[in-house]
């Protein structure tokens, strides 16, 4: 076999090598170690650093948010963020899964007002409210539970702290 | 061992089709630009700076080496444009590589450009993004190291692309691998679930209201149908490898993936991630499943077309 051939399938090799540790969780074995890093980049670009656990190992409770939006005349009103193509939800739907870390909720929740507050520009309040759709067993169904929402938190924020915010270094 | 190891050789050295990189190059770019009009009514949305997650906010929390929006912004900047006309003018690339690498004109570089602008949205709107954009990268990076051009191309009809035979087998085998890695690894991290055991997952997917699209509740009275049809998932996905490989079972592995991941696009809301994997599927196992399925030369479209005729003959009434 010519030797460029041998590097082809040399490289191909690795290439699917990395595919299968990454797909074994090697990203988490050791987040610190220089070569997990430089292979992490290099997955980056290649796509070869996935994970795939898609559904899995179990599902969870769905969240969800809702915005109350109200003026500088006290009018109020609910909002429920919908996008023009069908595909938006699935990705709005990803956000609202950041919400459910506690880390990370400020920052998301600010974040999703303020795209609310460029949307309704009379706002002057706007509270993002997380609600968790909560799904009954089969068994449970059966005996007559249903699904039900259950309040998660909720963020106030004033829309001119949101417009501070913005520019704040 | 010495029939494994002829085996194994027979796989990486027994000449593949030509045209399952060309049915490959083409689902991915065609598949790239429905996602991109499909999803162009929310597109400042999802990646504009001021989007549901502004490009500080997804700088910051980024933790992907690849470059985002904002940094060809920076570069545009120099020139006096603002950052939303950054957006448009990537995805008016994004647009045009996809049309090139779709049709085969100039493939490798319109591939390059498809990758570049498709990284950047999507370092961008990461948090966004979903299993979709995960596999169009993957498929996209495909397009640009292997020879994708080498049939039902532009660059092919314009003069002949050469490209070793080895090499053409080793393009498709990588594709398959890591559908089979994929797969294998998605079946086993759904087993470790006693939901995918029980039946629960498919029941709670189908009830959670982003899926939600045809009433399920009968499956709470026939538990049995849920259980079948989540065993079946875990069947088809961690033993991909053997039923995709195995010439015996390949047909129906291929027929069974199709049918899951139309499942998906139809029952649980995700049109575009199901289109996506069906296509991935076909193109990559498609011509060793059904032999012939992407081999269409001149003599079976002169045979057609003969076929028609002659059907026509016999339906038009003798003058």
């Amino acid at each position: 076999m010519p030797r460029k051939h041998k590097i082809f399938y040399a490289l191909a090799g690795l290439h699917l090598l990395m595919v299968g540790l990454f797909a074994s969780h090697m990203g988490e074995w050791g987040r610190d170690a220089p070569l997990l890093k430089a292979a992490s980049k290099i997955g980056d670009y290649t796509g070869s650093n996935n994970i795939f656990s898609f559904f899995a190992p179990a599902l969870s409770d769905q969240p969800y948010v809702v915005y109350a939006v109200k003026d500088t005349s006290g009018h109020e009103q609910l909002i429920d963020l919908k996008g023009s193509s069908p595909d938006f939800t699935n990705r709005i739907n990803n956000v609202y899964g950041y919400l459910t870390l506690p880390e990370g909720r400020d920052v998301f929740a600010a974040s999703l007002a303020r795209f609310v507050s460029r949307q309704y520009p009379g706002a002057d309040k706007i509270r993002v409210a997380m609600v968790v759709q909560q799904i009954p067993d089969m068994s449970s169904y059966r005996k007559g539970e249903r699904c039900r929402w259950r309040f998660w938190f909720h963020r106030d924020f004033k829309t001119s702290n949101l417009q501070t915010a913005q520019h704040a270094p | 061992m010495k029939k494994i190891s002829t085996r194994a050789r027979g796989f990486f050295t027994q000449q593949v089709p030509a045209q399952t990189l060309g049915a490959f190059r083409i689902a991915t770019g065609f598949f790239a630009l429905v996602q991109l009009f499909v999803l162009l009514p929310d597109w400042l949305p999802l990646y504009g700076p001021q989007g549901i997650l502004p490009w500080e906010v997804s700088d910051a929390l980024s933790i992907r080496s690849t470059p985002g929006l904002s940094f060809f912004a920076k570069g545009f900047a120099a020139a006096g444009l603002s950052s939303q006309s950054t957006v448009w003018i990537v995805t008016g690339i994004y647009f045009l590589s996809l049309t090139g690498l779709t049709a085969g004109y100039k493939t490798r570089i319109m591939a390059i450009l498809a990758y570049l602008m498709h990284t950047a949205l999507n370092t961008t709107g990461h948090f966004t993004a979903y299993g979709v954009e995960m596999f169009a990268h993957i498929a996209l990076f495909y397009c640009i190291v292997l020879p994708v051009n080498i049939s039902w191309s532009v660059d092919n009809w314009k003069k002949p692309v050469s490209v070793p035979p080895y090499l053409v087998t080793l393009s498709v085998r990588l594709i398959q691998l890591h559908l089979c890695i994929m797969y294998t690894a998605s079946g086993l991290e759904k087993a470790l679930g006693a939901q995918w055991w029980n039946g629960e997952a498919i029941w709670i997917a189908m009830q959670q209201d982003q899926f939600h699209s045809v009433n399920i509740d009968w499956m709470a009275r026939t538990p049995i149908v849920p259980k079948l049809l989540c065993w079946g998932t875990l069947l088809i996905e961690t033993i991909y490898p053997v039923g995709m490989l195995w010439s015996k079972t390949r047909k129906f592995w291929l027929l069974g993936i199709l049918s899951m991941h139309a499942g998906i696009a139809i029952f649980l809301g995700l049109p575009l991630f199901g289109a996506l994997m069906f296509l991935l599927n076909l193109t990559a196992f498609g011509e060793s499943s059904f032999p012939g399925l992407f081999r269409i030369n001149r003599k079976k479209r002169f045979a057609f077309k003969s076929t028609i005729l002659h059907h026509k003959q016999k339906l038009e009434p003798a003058s």
